[in-house]
């Protein structure tokens, strides 16, 4: 599932994005596209709380895609 | 409501459920609404509860994201809301998280009567089982009317005119790699998730624990304190745990390291071997490339290091001692300060004997504190002997000029053999448990424990024992023994608060384990269910070290002072009478009397009525059981006097407390020079015969005309 935070600012993408890995149906990986820098920090920040594994790829300029995913459930990107 | 409650800044869901339609109590919802997810507002929140996007109250001001936006504008959103200055308004969002902390914090920067967060937010309400609506309440717009209190906000101009200011502390909420790529000069890192407990619902941590930890960084109630983050949201909710804390004067930067960033009037301070991390990761934009170490701002401009030459560099300034030389010296009685500088759960596995224990991040703040002489040798060791260089070279930049490092530090040290000690140290439950014993002084960590080791014996678990175990339970005295052998009587619950009605027919030891487990499951509970006699009494006490005598004749009281006089243990001791009571220390082999001293013998039997014959005021054995857990605390904690040589007198009719002074009798059988009484007697019989002189005792009454 995607969750578009851009244009959002601290602390709303990383808020949204802990709603939604709350609420990812097992099995469904969760891509977080952010163009808020801190947002890298902030999220993987409460993925770990969570238990979830996070990659990180720069897709622009700025822009990031945050791919989150429950342990053993792969976040291959 | 709990204590947190009285804070006023913080309701539970428990209590805002008992509240929602109290004149005057406003609900503001700050959730943000994910459609995909069907979470937010529309699908469901506290009845009576109005919607707000906070971003409404936020802007874009000069390129700078997160500014406030001007007061008008923020006063017609407010309105639109039917909010009032005059109403108490509780804020929640997700979880007790930044965004509630962030419109509660701006509610009390604009004057709000009364503003609480609700602890845990929507996910504490719904685990409370609160009510759940879709109807959106019908709102009466208001003009809301700010009255702003400049002391809550901090502005760029108002930070930069105090930086460097001893009184005013800057705190960084953010995570550490973002503080660690720039941040405000001066300013602490302390990511505002620690401000919550783990768990869905994000509630705040105690104030006691919350307060350990701003004080454990450095930050005393004295100071005025700047939070800020990205853009003053995380900060908001560290200003809140300040708040609750009982920090008084906090203010929110609300323009953050969004507006620093830019318009910063000097470099932003990167953290000391952070400059290879201002690139950072994923390509991030180097906010603050410039590397300074803050450390050491006197010294020439060292450029980009890389880790090895900020060793090499430190390295040639500090010079490095053997473990083997480290022993020598203290061996020879050098008088070295070992400091261990690692973080405390490498500590709690072991350290060099006589190490004071301080972590790298505290350890040119409290330094000053450990050795305060500049010349003084001290050795800093840390687990490879590689923090400690830089440690030892910080503490050399501030004018320390004894200082080495401990060359391959404490995993050397282990690994040749040298001796060293595991500290015992409080779960992270107990720091929160004995929260309020470790903030005073003269309890701290090392008095609570003192009482987790110690072994206290109540002599009854009647009217005096069940306050005073209680209440010794509740304060972690490790080891609590219990000696009764009568059953719980439906006569006995008036004033025995340790047992309850359906413990009716119980053995008072058994109910006294169920309820005193409850309280506190750290206490290991012993009963004996015996009746004390010669026979084993030395063989009980000898297992404790202190005991509290709770017991109701004549026969015990003599065993147990005897017995402790022996043993040379302390005794405790109380009676009560109808509305009196009495409390003493007796402790002969450390000084003053034991109870035979005052009362040589017993009194005739059948002469002073018991309670069971005369009663008693139900709440007496409260006041007088509870000085004794008191008393045996302070024994434990070796802190102030303690009631040995007095005799401490309450009479509830007057409300007075007495103190007669009361001396130890030379000639006194047991204790004194030529003691007659080397073993324990028969003391049924003892109290049986006709007492060998005229003095009488056993009541208030007499007592005091026996020892004036």
């Amino acid at each position: 599932m995607k969750l578009d935070v851009r244009g959002e600012i601290c602390p709303y993408p990383m808020l949204k994005a802990v709603e939604a890995m709350k609420r990812l149906p097992k099995g469904e990986i969760l891509e977080v596209i952010t163009d808020h820098a801190p947002a890298l920090e902030t999220i993987p920040a409460q993925a770990k709380r969570l238990g979830f594994q996070w990659q990180i790829r720069e897709t622009g300029s700025p822009e990031w895609v945050i791919t989150l995913s429950r342990p053993n459930e792969g976040a291959k990107s | 409501m709990s204590e947190r409650q009285g804070l006023a800044f913080l309701v539970d869901a428990e209590w805002l459920q008992e509240h929602l339609s109290d004149p005057g109590l406003r609900v503001v919802d700050v959730r943000p609404t994910l459609e995909q997810f069907q979470s937010g507002y529309p699908w469901g929140h506290i009845p009576g509860a109005v919607s707000l996007d906070v971003r409404r109250l936020f802007t874009v001001v000069d390129g700078i994201p997160g500014k406030l936006v001007p007061q008008a504008a923020g006063e017609a959103v407010l309105g639109e809301l039917g909010l009032s200055r005059e109403d108490f308004v509780v804020v929640y969002d997700e979880a007790g998280g930044p965004l509630a902390a962030l419109f509660a914090w701006l509610l009390d920067y604009w004057g709000q009567a009364h503003v609480s967060l609700l602890d845990g937010g929507w996910q504490a309400w719904l685990e409370a089982g609160g009510e759940v609506t879709t109807e959106e309440p019908v709102v009466r717009p208001t003009a809301y009317r700010a009255q702003p209190d400049e002391s809550k906000l901090a502005t760029i101009e108002w930070i930069t005119a105090h930086l460097g200011h001893p009184a005013v502390v800057l705190v960084d909420t953010r995570t550490p790699p973002e503080y660690r790529r720039g941040h405000l000069p001066g300013a602490i890192n302390l990511p505002w998730e620690e401000n919550v407990v783990l768990g869905d619902s994000q509630r705040y941590r105690a104030p006691a624990a919350l307060r350990h930890r701003f004080v454990e960084a450095g930050i005393t109630p004295d100071k005025e304190v700047v939070v800020y983050c990205e853009t003053g949201a995380r900060s908001a909710h560290t200003y809140w745990a300040l708040r609750l804390a009982g920090y008084e004067r906090v203010r929110n930067y609300e323009g953050s390291w969004a507006e620093w960033s830019r318009r910063a009037p000097q470099k932003p301070e990167v953290a000391a071997g952070a400059a290879q991390a201002a690139v950072g990761p994923c390509g991030l934009p180097a906010v603050a490339a410039e590397p300074a170490p803050a450390s050491e701002p006197a010294a020439p401009p060292t450029g980009r290091v890389t880790r090895d030459q900020l060793l090499a560099q430190a390295r040639a300034r500090v010079p490095e001692l053997d473990v083997h030389e480290v022993q020598r010296r203290l061996d020879a009685g050098e008088k070295l300060t070992i400091v261990d500088i690692r973080e405390r759960d490498e500590w709690v596995q072991g350290h060099v004997p006589g190490a004071r224990f301080v972590p790298r991040g505290f350890l040119e703040l409290r330094i000053e504190e450990i050795q305060p002489d500049r010349d003084a040798p001290i050795v800093v060791y840390c687990a490879g002997g590689v923090r400690s260089l830089l440690g030892a070279r910080d503490l050399k930049a501030m004018g320390y000029t004894n200082v080495f490092s401990m060359r391959g530090g404490f995993n050397q040290w282990k690994n040749s053999g040298l001796p060293f000690v595991v500290p015992r140290v409080l779960s992270d439950e107990q720091r929160t448990r004995y929260s309020r014993h470790i903030l005073i002084p003269e309890v701290g960590e090392a008095g609570q424990l003192k009482l987790l080791e110690s072994k206290v014996l109540l002599i009854g678990a009647g009217g005096l024992g069940s306050p005073a175990a209680l209440y010794l339970a509740a304060a972690g005295v490790g080891t609590i023994g219990i000696v009764d052998f009568d059953a719980v009587d439906l006569s006995n619950l008036q004033r025995q608060i340790l047992h309850g009605h359906s413990d009716i027919g119980r053995p008072k030891v058994e109910s006294a384990v169920d309820r005193l487990r409850e309280i506190n499951p750290d206490v290991k509970v012993v009963p004996h269910r015996v009746l004390l006699d010669s026979s084993n009494a030395l063989d009980i006490i000898g297992q404790y070290d202190i005991v509290l005598n709770g017991s109701d004749n004549f026969p015990t009281r003599y065993l147990v002072n005897d017995a402790c006089v022996l043993l040379k243990k302390p005794l405790v001791d109380a009676s009560i009478f109808i509305f009196e009571g009495q409390v003493a220390v007796y402790d002969p082999a450390r000084g003053g009397p034991c109870y035979r001293c005052l009362y040589p013998d017993p009194p005739p039997p059948g002469e002073v009525p018991s309670c069971a014959e005369a009663g008693v005021l139900g709440v007496l054995p409260g006041i007088i059981g509870s000085i004794q857990a008191i008393e045996a605390i302070k024994y434990i904690l070796q802190i102030g006097e303690p009631l040995v040589g007095r005799l401490l007198m309450f009479d509830a009719l007057e409300m007075t407390f007495r103190t007669l002074r009361i001396q130890r009798d030379r000639d006194c059988p047991v204790c004194g020079d030529q003691p007659t009484v080397m073993e324990l007697i028969d003391y049924e019989q003892f109290c049986g015969l006709p007492p060998r002189q005229s003095a009488v005792a056993g009541n208030g009454h007499r007592v005091e005309e026996l020892v004036r």
